[in-house]
């Protein structure tokens, strides 16, 4: 779980250093991140980009940090108020009530919330062995992009473990009910990709 | 029956649980749910899984090696302003 990083203030000390490799390492260790984040809130086109302006913001303004949060949550948060500043118009933006509507109606449970259907048991039980295969790796991939945006969104933010759940509401300005609801989908949602992938071996 | 949580409201709850812990009540409600439901334990099983895969596939990608690059070039000319004079005792 760790990124084998140095302590935050080791780390600090490095960079003022001008240590390459300390920063190489750093860059490295949180490129995933910072990757869905920028691109869940902008495009993948341009998420590159968004990383580059925030490192080079984190960079002139190391000196003044105060280290009140970890240095991750502090880059994180910089990345995010980048990003929001060249947020795309939501194209593919799906309100509350429809996501509510599919769920009401969802096939897998009968009218009083009982499963009608069981998913499948799954041959592996740590993310590791599950994610051996590059064909569910891509399947997921397809089909998070596919997600409505703020589902998305709200998943990739969540998942890059930087960014409490009320951060997450000022990101996406939602509230913290509808947050829990758009996690809840988009996870619900991989879970049915993988539970197929499973089941038929195919996306 | 109980006020026991449907099916449907475990598989939502079991999520919100991922992100907060729940009321004590609902929580031993989920509980007590779980205990008689083999379908919903191996769905909250699923998504703990699924959560955590998520988060291993994330910190799965790798920067490309143009961005690292420029990245570092920038960040070897921020600290030496003066580029005609870069410190190469290394
Ligand atoms: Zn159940």
């Amino acid at each position: 779980m760790s990124d084998k990083l140095p302590a935050d203030d080791q780390l600090i000390k490095q960079l003022l250093n001008q240590d390459s490799s300390a920063f190489q390492q750093v860059m490295d260790a949180w490129y995933g991140s910072m990757y869905y984040v920028a691109s869940s809130i902008t495009s993948d086109a341009i998420a590159d980009e968004v990383i580059q302006e925030t490192w080079i913001s984190v960079l002139k303004s190391l000196p003044k940090f105060e280290g009140r949060s970890s240095l991750k949550s502090w880059v994180m948060r910089i990345l995010a108020n980048e990003a929001k500043t060249r947020r795309r118009k939501e194209s593919r933006n799906v309100s509350l009530e429809q996501i509510e509507d599919s769920w009401s109606t969802d096939p897998r449970f009968d009218s009083v919330g009982h499963w009608q259907t069981t998913t499948s048991s799954w041959h592996a039980d740590s993310p590791d062995q599950l994610m051996q295969a590059d064909e569910l790796k891509n399947c997921i991939q397809k089909h998070i992009d596919l997600l409505p945006e703020k589902q998305k969104a709200a998943l990739m933010l969540r998942e890059t473990e930087s960014y409490e759940l009320d951060e997450i509401c000022n990101i996406l300005e939602v509230t913290s009910s509808n947050v829990r609801v758009l996690l809840h989908r988009a996870r619900d949602k991989v879970l049915q990709v993988i539970d197929r992938f499973e089941r038929e071996g195919k996306c | 029956m109980l006020g026991l949580p449907s099916c449907k409201q475990v598989s939502e709850q079991c999520s919100y649980q991922l992100d907060e812990d729940l009321p004590m009540l609902k929580r031993a409600r989920l509980k007590l749910h779980l205990a008689i439901c083999e379908q919903c334990r191996r769905y909250v099983k699923q998504m703990k899984l699924t959560d955590a895969s998520v988060r291993y596939w994330v910190r799965g990608r790798r920067m490309p090696s143009e961005v690292k690059q420029q990245l570092l070039t920038q960040f070897q000319e921020m600290n030496n302003p003066d580029t005609g004079k870069k410190d190469d005792s290394q």
